[in-house]
C-alpha cells in the first residue's frame, strides 16, 4: 500500500512551477538566480471593462461599426481619445471615457479594459531558474531544507530563523517575544493566543511557523501581514520531533517561508524552505511511500496526533478502542519523560497516518 | 457536573436480531433473469477509489468482492490509475481472479481461465467541483432554474448574472475573468418567449470568453429559448466548445432538467479527462460512460422508484454522505428529484457547516461533556485530513454528530426540490420516502448499524412507514453507472442483500399525546402462528423482532389519533419481511426535542440508543 508523504528533508531538490493567471511578461532568464520574493514575472490585471455603444453613438448600423474605428484591437487609449468617427457634413465621434484598452468590437459596440492593475508574480522559493515559460512564467529550483506545513494565510517571507520553541510541546507567549529579532522568521509551538500575533507584527518580524493554532486564532491569523504556516493543524498538538529537530537545529539560517493556502486540488501547499548547497547527487522527494514495518509514519488524529513513530505490525482490519473496524498497524512511538525515553505501542489505522520523510 | 460515561460502552454490544441478513426487497421481488456476463465497477471519490466484483452464481447475480485504496487523481499524482490499480488488487487477492492484464490494462471479456470480466463501469466524484457561472434572465424563473440545474452535479456556482442583478452588463466580463469558471450554464426566455434580453446576454458572455485565453474558456451549455439555439451556437461556437439543450424553463410555470443534466454530466467527466491522467483510459474502458457519482446514484434510486411496491404513494429516497459533497436524490414514481451539495460533507465539505450552522446544531447531538473549542478544532482538521478515521469514544461521537448535522442539513436544502404535492404524514414534514437508502463513509463505517440506523432517524426524522437500506459497500452508484450496459444484472444486484443491508421497518407516528402515552397497537402475526401484541409510547423507540428473512403481518392500530400517514387515528396492517432491526418503532414525535441540559440531554440520548439493545 502506497502512502502520501508529508515532506520534512534536511536536504532534497525543490522544484517550484511558476505561472501568471494571464499572459504577461517574464522578468528573468534560464539559468538566473532569484531570491523567493523577487518577482519574476509581470501582468496586466483588468478587473473593469466599459461598453461602448459605437452604433448608436454614431448613429449607424451594427455592421458599419467596424469601418469606423479610429482605433485598433488592443491599443492603449487616453481619456478623450476618438474610438470611432463618421464622416460627413456633421462629424460624429465616439471618445473614450477612460484611460485604458480597446480589447474588444462586436454587435456594434466596442469595449475596453480599465483601471489596470499590475500583477506581480515571486519566484516563492530562492533557486535557480530552471526553465523559462514563454508569456507566462518559469520553473525554479533549488536544493535545500523541505518543510511542509496543513495551513497557511497566503503570503511569503524570507528571513533569518529565530527558534523560541525549546521544546515540540512549546506553548508560544509574548514572552517569547524579542524586539531584537525584528526581521526574522519566529519558529513556536502551539499559539492560543492573539497578542503573540499582534506582536509580531509590532516588532516587524517576517513571518511565523507555528505547529499548531487554537481555531478562534485561524481568522486573525489569516489577516495579519506576515506569513504564518502551522504543521500539524488546530487545536493543541505537538510538533512531530522530525519538523522539530530540523528547525530548531537551523536557527539564524536564511528561511523562506510561502505560507501559502492548502490547495487540494493543485497539491499546492505551505512550506518553508531553508537553501543548502547539496554535495555530490541530491536526492528527489517522494510523492508517495509504500508502507512497510519499519517504515516512519506520521500520526494525523488523536490519540497522539502529531507524533511520529515506526511501524512495528501490519495488523490488517482491528477493531479500534471506539468499535470501529479498519485496516490498522502498530506503531512504535517514543515518549521522552525527563531524561529517559519510554517506548509506546500503539494502534493506528492506516487513514489516520502519512509517511515522514 | 456529570461524569462523563463512555458512550460506547453501551452502544456498541449491539446485535442484530436475526442470524442472517437477508433483504426485504429479495423476498418482494422477482428480478428479471440475467444468465451471463460478469461486472467490475470502479468508483473513484474524492478520498477513495472503490473496486468492486459481480458476478452469476448459481444462476443468479451476486456481489463477490470490494477493494479499496486512497485516490490518486488529485495531488500528487494527478493520475487515476495508481488508485484503481491498488483498488482492483485488493479485489484480485479476495476473487482469486486476475482482473489487470500486465499492460495496465483489464481483462474484458472474460478469458477460458475465468480471468477477467465482461464489463466494467466506473464512477467518479472527485474535487474538484467545476466552478460554475449561472447565466438566466430572472431570479425566480430561469435564473432559479439554471441554479437548478448546477446543482445536479458537482458544482460550485461561483457567480450569477442574471437582469436582477445590480451590475451593468460590462461587469459580467469582470466577472466571468475573474471567477475563471470552467462552465458557464445559461438559460433565459420561455420558449416563444424572451429573445433580445437572452441575446444580450449572450453576447456579453462571448465578450468575456473572447478575452479569455484560448486554453482556459470555460465550456458552455445553452438551455435556454430553444428559438434562439441555433443563433447562440454560431456565436460561442468560434469561442469554445458548446451544447445545447432543450429549454430547462420552456414555460413559466415547467422546469425541465433532465438533457441538460446528461450535458452536465459530459462536461464534468470532459474536464476531469483534460485535467487528470489515466481518466480518460478508464472511460474508454467503461464505453466512454464514465459517470459522475451523484448521477449514477439517482438513476439507480429512480430505478428502485420504478420496482418497488408501494414507491408510487410513497417517494424513493437516497442520500450519499461524501467527504466534499451530499447527493440527495429522491424518486416519486421515476420523477428523479437530484441535488448535489459540492458545500456539505464529512471532510473538505464541512466547510458548509462551519459557515451555515450552529455549535448548538452539532452538540445537541453529543451525550457526553465536549468543549466547543474542541469541536471547533476538530472540523478544521477533518477539512485538512478528510480521509482519517476517529479513534476515541468522543472523537466517533463527535464525528457522528456531525454527520447527523450534514445530513439534516441537506435534506432541508433539498426539500423545495421535492414536489409539492408528494405524500406526507402532516404539512411541514419530509415527505414519505420508502425505502430510503443511505450510502457514506460515516454511515457504513459506523461500529454497528444501529448507529447507522439511529443517524438516519435523527437526521431525517422520517414520518409513516419506511424500510431503511444501507449500501455497506457504496455499490449504487456503480449500478448505476452500469445500469446502461448491463441492466438484467443491475436488476438482479439491487435486490441482493449484499448490496443494500435491509435495517428493518421503521414507523414514525405522529401524535399530540403527552410523554408516555400509549400512541400505537402493534399486534403482530408471525409466519409461525404466533401473535404479540405491543403499546408504543410516546416517546420512545420500541423495537419488535421480527427474525431476518421471516415473513410477518403487522396490525397497526394508532391511539389517542396518532398519524402514520393514513389520516389521524386511521390504522392498516402491512405485510413485512424481517430485516436486520425487525419492526422499529420510533415515537419519538417529529421534530425531535433535545433538551439543552447536558445532563438531560445525555440521559435522553443514552435512553433511545438503548432501545437497539438486544433484548435480555
Amino acid at each position: 500500500m502506497l502512502l502520501p508523504v508529508s515532506h520534512v528533508l534536511p536536504l532534497t531538490v525543490i522544484e517550484r512551477r511558476r505561472l501568471l493567471p494571464v499572459a504577461g511578461t517574464v522578468l528573468v532568464r534560464s539559468g538566473q538566480e532569484v531570491d523567493a520574493t523577487e518577482v519574476i514575472a509581470t501582468a496586466d490585471i483588468y478587473a473593469e471593462h466599459i461598453s461602448l455603444d459605437i452604433a448608436r453613438g454614431l448613429g449607424v448600423a451594427k455592421n458599419k461599426v467596424p469601418g469606423l474605428l479610429r482605433r485598433k484591437i488592443g491599443e492603449e487609449i487616453q481619456q478623450g481619445d476618438v474610438i470611432a468617427s463618421r464622416p460627413g457634413m456633421v462629424t460624429r465621434t465616439v471618445r473614450a471615457p477612460k484611460d485604458g484598452k480597446l480589447v474588444a468590437v462586436g454587435g456594434g459596440q466596442a469595449l475596453m479594459q480599465v483601471s489596470r492593475t499590475p500583477y506581480k508574480l515571486q519566484a516563492g522559493i530562492p533557486g535557480k531558474v530552471f526553465k523559462v515559460e514563454a508569456d507566462y512564467g518559469a520553473i525554479i529550483r533549488m536544493t535545500g531544507a523541505w518543510i511542509q506545513g496543513v495551513w497557511g494565510n497566503g503570503r511569503l517571507e524570507t528571513g533569518g530563523l529565530y527558534v523560541a520553541a525549546d521544546s515540540p510541546e512549546h506553548v508560544v507567549s509574548v514572552r517569547d517575544l524579542d524586539p531584537s529579532q525584528r526581521g526574522q522568521v519566529m519558529f513556536g509551538g502551539h499559539c492560543a493566543n492573539g497578542e503573540v500575533l499582534e506582536g509580531i507584527y509590532q516588532i516587524k518580524m517576517k513571518g511565523l511557523i507555528l505547529g499548531s493554532l487554537s481555531t478562534r486564532l485561524r481568522p486573525m491569523a489569516a489577516q495579519m501581514p506576515y506569513p504564518i504556516m502551522v504543521l500539524e493543524g488546530f487545536g493543541n498538538i505537538p510538533i512531530n520531533e522530525v519538523a522539530y529537530i530540523l528547525l530548531s537545529t537551523s536557527a539564524e539560517r536564511s528561511i523562506t517561508l510561502n505560507a501559502a493556502k492548502y490547495d487540494r486540488a493543485t497539491g499546492e501547499r505551505p512550506e518553508a524552505v531553508i537553501p543548502v548547497t547539496g554535495q555530490g547527487e541530491v536526492p528527489m522527494p517522494l510523492q508517495l511511500a509504500p508502507l512497510d514495518v519499519g517504515t516512519r509514519v506520521h500520526i494525523l488524529r488523536d490519540p497522539h496526533q502529531g507524533r511520529v513513530g515506526t511501524v512495528r505490525r501490519i495488523l490488517g482490519v482491528t477493531r479500534l478502542e471506539n468499535g470501529l473496524h479498519a485496516d490498522s498497524v502498530e506503531v512504535e512511538i517514543s515518549t521522552v519523560g525527563g531524561e529517559e525515553e519510554q517506548e509506546e505501542r500503539t494502534v493506528v489505522p492506516l487513514a489516520n497516518l502519512e509517511v515522514i520523510g | 457536573m456529570t461524569e462523563a460515561k463512555p458512550f460506547f460502552e453501551e452502544f456498541d454490544e449491539i446485535e442484530a436480531l436475526g442470524d442472517t441478513q437477508e433483504n426485504v426487497l429479495a423476498e418482494e421481488l422477482t428480478a428479471p433473469e440475467y444468465r451471463s456476463g460478469s461486472l467490475l465497477n470502479l468508483d473513484i471519490g474524492a478520498v477513495h477509489t472503490r473496486a468492486s466484483l459481480f458476478d452469476i452464481v448459481e444462476g443468479r447475480a451476486r456481489f463477490l468482492a470490494a477493494g479499496r485504496a486512497f485516490t490518486s487523481a488529485g495531488s500528487p499524482l494527478f493520475d487515476a490509475s495508481e488508485g484503481m490499480r491498488f483498488a482492483i488488487e485488493r479485489v484480485e487477492q479476495i476473487s482469486g481472479r486476475l482482473l489487470i492484464a500486465e499492460d495496465g490494462r483489464p481483462v474484458i471479456p472474460t478469458n477460458q481461465q475465468g480471468h477477467g470480466v465482461d464489463f466494467m463501469a466506473s464512477t467518479l466524484s472527485i474535487d474538484p467541483p467545476l466552478k460554475t457561472v449561472v447565466v438566466g434572465l430572472l431570479d425566480q424563473v430561469s435564473l432559479a432554474s439554471v441554479t437548478h440545474l448546477a446543482k445536479t452535479s458537482y458544482t460550485e456556482v461561483v457567480a450569477s448574472i442574471g437582469l436582477n442583478n445590480a451590475q451593468k452588463p460590462e461587469e459580467y466580463i469582470g466577472i466571468i475573468q475573474n471567477t475563471r469558471p470552467d462552465l458557464i450554464l445559461i438559460a433565459g426566455g420561455t420558449d416563444k418567449g424572451a429573445t433580445q434580453s437572452v441575446l444580450r446576454l449572450v453576447n456579453m458572455i462571448g465578450m468575456a470568453l473572447y478575452l479569455l485565453p484560448e486554453e482556459s474558456r470555460p465550456e458552455v451549455i445553452y438551455a435556454g429559448n430553444s428559438a434562439l439555439a441555433k443563433q447562440v451556437e454560431r456565436f460561442i461556437k468560434p469561442l469554445t466548445t458548446i451544447s445545447l439543450a432543450p429549454n430547462i424553463r420552456p414555460a413559466l410555470t415547467t422546469e425541465r432538467l433532465g438533457p441538460a443534466q446528461s450535458l452536465l454530466m459530459d462536461t464534468f467527466r470532459n474536464v476531469h479527462i483534460n485535467r487528470v491522467a489515466g481518466l480518460g483510459e478508464i472511460n474508454s474502458w467503461c464505453g466512454n460512460n464514465l459517470m459522475p457519482t451523484a448521477h449514477a446514484f439517482g438513476r439507480v434510486v429512480r430505478f428502485v422508484s420504478k420496482i418497488v411496491p408501494g414507491a408510487n404513494r410513497s417517494g424513493v429516497l437516497g442520500i450519499d454522505l461524501g467527504a466534499s459533497s451530499v447527493t440527495v436524490a429522491a424518486s416519486f414514481d421515476g420523477d428523479l428529484r437530484l441535488r448535489v451539495f459540492s458545500n456539505l460533507g464529512m471532510g473538505e465539505g464541512l466547510t458548509g457547516i462551519l459557515e451555515h450552522s450552529q455549535m448548538e446544531d452539532v452538540i445537541r447531538w453529543i451525550p457526553g461533556e465536549v468543549s466547543k473549542s474542541y469541536i471547533l478544532d476538530y472540523i478544521q482538521n477533518k477539512i485538512i485530513h478528510p480521509g482519517t478515521l476517529p479513534v476515541t469514544p468522543r472523537d466517533l461521537y463527535l464525528e457522528q454528530a456531525l454527520g447527523r448535522e450534514v445530513l439534516s442539513r441537506a435534506i432541508q436544502e433539498a426539500l423545495p426540490s421535492f414536489p409539492k404535492d408528494a405524500h406526507r404524514v402532516e404539512q411541514n414534514t419530509l415527505p414519505t420516502f420508502d425505502p430510503i437508502v443511505v450510502s457514506g463513509g460515516v454511515l457504513t463505517n459506523a461500529p454497528s448499524p444501529a448507529h447507522s440506523l439511529l443517524m438516519v432517524l435523527d437526521a431525517l426524522q422520517p414520518t409513516g412507514i419506511q424500510r431503511v437500506l444501507l449500501d455497506t459497500n457504496h455499490l449504487m452508484p456503480g449500478l448505476g453507472a452500469a445500469a446502461a450496459v448491463v441492466p438484467g444484472l443491475v436488476s438482479q444486484l439491487i435486490l441482493d442483500p449484499t448490496v443494500l443491508l435491509n435495517l428493518g421497518f421503521v414507523i414514525s407516528p405522529l401524535a399530540r399525546a403527552r410523554e408516555g402515552t400509549a400512541i400505537l397497537r402493534i399486534r403482530v402475526q408471525y409466519q409461525s402462528g404466533y401473535e404479540s401484541t405491543v403499546n408504543v409510547h410516546q416517546g420512545n423507540v420500541q423495537l419488535i423482532p421480527i427474525p431476518t428473512g421471516q415473513r410477518a403481518r403487522v396490525f397497526i392500530d394508532p391511539l389517542h389519533r396518532a398519524n402514520i400517514g393514513f389520516g389521524p387515528g386511521k390504522g392498516t396492517s402491512i405485510q413485512v419481511v424481517g430485516g436486520l432491526f425487525g419492526l422499529v418503532v420510533d415515537a419519538r414525535g417529529r421534530p425531535l426535542k433535545i433538551p439543552d441540559d447536558a445532563t438531560k440531554r445525555r440521559n435522553l440520548l443514552l435512553k433511545w440508543q438503548s432501545a437497539f439493545k438486544r433484548p435480555s
